[in-house]
């Protein structure tokens, strides 16, 4: 709607309207009085908070990005539970095992160590292996 | 604003002429007369600069700063019980060349005086800001915290109240209204 309507006339209520130099004393006015603020802000010392407070900004959000990162490197590829199926293969080969009861230390053996499985086996005594008679 | 943090005169000076006229408008807006809008203008710049740190983004300076313009305004109404419609004492420098253009300017602008003493701060506002300090339609609505269309309806509502007080105006010296 504004679009398309005319700036409303309003010049004379600029101060420098009728004073092409207003601004200009404004802006002096405003330096001299801030000259004591900012000769102070010159003076502060350098403190090793202070570079750490001005960079902070900066650091925090790309210290978080990079933990990320770190995080997602550092998963292990296998969870805990099928560690523990497959270290449990001792259990169930001295005990009476069902196929029921190796699905899942199988399943486990896809995604972890074949090695691991047959090394717990060929470790085992065989006089102690079901179905292998000494 | 991160070099006048560290005191650096030439970017707080940087600072100060980008936002002097805006900081006046705003602060007019608020008080409706010259001398306290300069007051006000002033301080708030170096309020500002004492808080330099409370600014987070730099980005956001100038909504920031005109916060700060707006608060001092109006607590200084606040204290000094300003009434609403009181006029505007305000003096042209003598000296200038064109009294009689003067004498136009300066009843022109106790006519746009009056006529802005009937809208409201906000229309009062977002006319100076748009059709004297020249901020678009975005930048008025991003610094007053508003949709752009809130800040257009306010503009277009202000424009039709002062054409309706004050008939077809043209500034002295000027060829007419500036599209």
């Amino acid at each position: 709607m504004s679009d398309i309507e005319p700036r409303f006339p309003m010049g004379s209520l600029d101060p420098a309207s009728g004073d092409p130099r207003y601004w200009e004393r404004f802006h002096d006015r405003v330096m001299k009085a801030a000259g004591a603020e900012l000769a102070r802000r010159r003076a502060l010392p350098l403190t090793v908070s202070g570079v750490l407070l001005s960079w902070s900004r900066l650091l925090v959000p790309g210290a978080a990005a990079a933990a990320v990162v770190a995080g997602l490197f550092l998963i292990p590829p296998v969870d805990q539970e099928e560690f523990t199926h497959l270290f449990a293969v001792e259990d169930i080969l001295r005990q009476e095992a069902t196929m029921a009861d190796l699905a899942p230390v199988f399943l486990a053996s896809e995604t972890a160590s074949d090695d691991m499985f047959a090394i717990s086996v060929e470790w085992f005594p065989a006089a102690e292996r079901p179905g292998v008679r000494p | 604003m991160r070099r006048a943090l560290a005191g650096e005169a030439p970017a707080f000076s940087e600072l100060v002429t980008r936002y002097q006229r805006a900081a006046y408008l705003v602060a007019y807006g608020v008080t409706r007369r010259h001398e306290d809008a300069e007051d006000v203008a002033q301080e708030a710049f170096l309020v500002a600069l004492e808080r330099l740190e409370e600014c987070r983004d730099p980005d956001r300076f100038a909504g920031w700063f005109t916060t700060i313009v707006k608060n001092r305004a109006r607590n200084l109404l606040r204290r000094e019980h300003l009434r609403e419609g009181e006029p505007i004492p305000f003096h042209a420098p003598s000296g200038l060349p064109g009294p009689e253009r003067d004498a136009e300017r300066a009843e022109l602008r106790g006519r746009l005086s009056e006529a802005m003493a009937e809208l409201s701060p906000l229309q009062r506002e977002v006319v100076l800001l748009h059709d004297l300090e020249g901020w678009k339609h975005r930048e008025i609505a991003e610094r007053l915290g508003m949709p752009s269309g809130t800040v257009r309806s306010h503009l277009h509502f202000a424009r039709r109240r002062l054409r309706d007080l004050l008939g077809p105006t043209q500034e002295p010296g000027s060829e007419g209204s500036k599209p």
